[in-house]
């Protein structure tokens, strides 16, 4: 048995908590109001009014004029999910983190029929109440497999708890549109459009056979599983996940920018950081890809194989750097972003025994440390300051945690 | 919206059932009583474990942190309409 568990309008309900004379009232978490951005997340009485999350700050607030923006917290975010992620880990030892505000707990013997798994839905949606704060709420699916968990969660929001059982399964699938099974995009759906699918029950009367020569054996199988509600995927717990095969970042700017400083500061950074998870998981790289763009999504990039490999932010800065200082970088930039590829893990690559790589590694070495004990960016690259300096109290929106 | 503070103030809490909880808080020679808290988090400066209380005054909403290791108080920021 397996539950879905979704924070309804996550970010904006934890500012609601917060400031109670934000209750009742459309919010939306954003970057700050004097720079472009978009919504992370609308509170439910602003996405009564329209507002979702990835609007841009000017549609919302045309839309909804009474709009309240608060600047995001990923500090005050991801220390509720941990409080929240204590409670969900109390009830079973294989949790599939499915993002931020978002997981899927797998119900064990004896816990494992559908009257514990509705005890401990309703347990969860107390505590968390009790303990994290009564205005938050969750809403859960309760189903045989991830899919129809995730399916069913999203069919009463907010505080829902719906269940799918043998008797309720055709009527939940064939109420649902195409685009609310999750693996059901955008482009996926004009595909099935493109096949004269536009609901389940098309979707259903689709001869595999058709499925798979449109989207290949695996993906055809899936669209088909889905249809009927199968779903055969386990849980992911973080430390089941696959290596990464490739480790990358990239950062839409605050507001355009025609400073060289800053565009060269950030990529360092960005640089840094994917070194900075290489150098956790234990891997080096040899490839590096690179972007720069416009608004107007112009921009250069290309990609380049390193001497040797590495996990070094700045080895990985002048590799990126060197493919783009010879094109004309857009006159005004909007996003940066770069990548590593080709990962091995470091202990089947051979070490450098250069004097010089050396003092460089254990100068790495030395700030993770201190990174490690006192904090995330306790000591940076001095060329990275210009971005710290613009992007504070700008939303996180890209915050992912890790749960080990 | 919310107006950055960050200024050192003095506060009354209590300690109660191993949790902390601010009572009244002076800033500029006026004290702010604490009708309650709304909500609790904390996040890391540098080595420092720092607590965050998001407190409701008779009139308004302010949050005010409370730096475990060098023991000070600071009104980080209050809400103003």
């Amino acid at each position: 048995m397996i539950l879905h568990i979704d924070m309804n309008s996550y970010f904006a309900t934890v500012e609601q908590q917060a400031n109670p004379l934000l209750r009742g009232r459309p919010i939306a978490v954003s970057g700050r109001p004097t720079i472009h951005s978009v919504v992370a997340a609308a509170s439910i009485e602003a996405k009564r009014l329209g507002v979702k999350s990835g609007m841009s700050t000017f549609d919302a607030k045309r839309l909804c004029p009474n709009l309240i923006f608060i600047p995001g917290d990923p500090a005050k975010y991801i220390s509720t999910t941990e409080k929240l992620f204590n409670i969900f880990s109390s009830y079973s030892p294989i949790i599939e983190v499915f993002s931020i505000d978002e997981v899927f707990l797998e119900l064990l013997p004896p816990k494992k029929n559908l009257e514990a798994a509705v005890a401990i839905a309703l347990e969860i949606k107390k505590r968390i109440k009790e303990s994290v704060g009564d205005y938050l709420t969750c809403s859960v699916g309760i189903a045989k497999n991830k899919f129809l968990a995730k399916l069913a969660s999203e069919k009463k929001k907010p505080d829902g708890l719906t269940i799918v059982t043998k008797d309720n399964l055709d009527q939940i699938l064939l109420s649902s549109k195409l685009s609310d099974f999750c693996g059901i995009g955008r482009q996926v759906s004009a595909r099935l459009n493109a096949l004269g699918i536009y609901t389940v029950l098309q979707l259903r009367k689709m001869p595999l056979e058709m499925l798979t020569a449109t989207f290949g054996n695996v993906r055809g199988r899936q669209l088909h599983d889905m249809a009927f509600g199968l779903d055969q995927s386990p849980l992911v717990s973080e430390n089941d996940r696959e290596a990464a095969k490739s480790y990358s970042h990239n950062l839409t700017l605050p507001k355009e920018t025609e400073d060289k400083k800053y565009i060269w500061a950030t990529l360092l950074r960005l640089c840094e950081k994917v070194g900075r998870r290489m150098r956790r998981d234990q891997v080096l790289g040899k490839s590096v890809y690179v972007f720069v763009r416009s608004s107007t999504v112009e921009g250069i990039g290309g990609q380049k194989m390193m001497a040797s490999y590495t996990s070094d932010g700045i080895t990985i800065f002048e590799c990126a750097r060197y493919q783009i200082m010879h094109d004309s970088i857009p006159q005004t930039v909007r996003s940066v972003g770069v990548g590593v590829g080709n990962v091995r893990p470091k202990n089947l690559v051979n070490g450098t025994l250069l004097p010089e790589a050396r003092r460089k590694e254990d100068l790495v070495f030395s700030m993770d440390q201190v990174n490690n004990q006192f904090g995330e960016n306790t000591v940076v690259l001095a060329s990275t300051m210009p971005c710290f300096n613009r992007e504070r109290r700008v939303a996180g929106i890209r915050m992912r945690l890790r749960f080990n | 919206m919310y107006q950055d503070l960050n200024a050192p103030i003095s506060v009354v809490a209590i300690f109660r059932n191993g949790k902390l909880l601010p009572h009244s808080f002076v800033w500029r020679d006026r004290t702010y009583l604490v009708q309650s808290v709304s909500f609790e988090h904390q996040q890391s400066q540098g080595k420092a474990r720092v607590l965050i209380f998001s407190v409701n005054t008779k009139n308004n909403m302010y949050e005010i942190s409370f730096n475990t290791e060098q023991m000070l108080w600071r009104l980080e920021r209050a809400w103003t309409e």
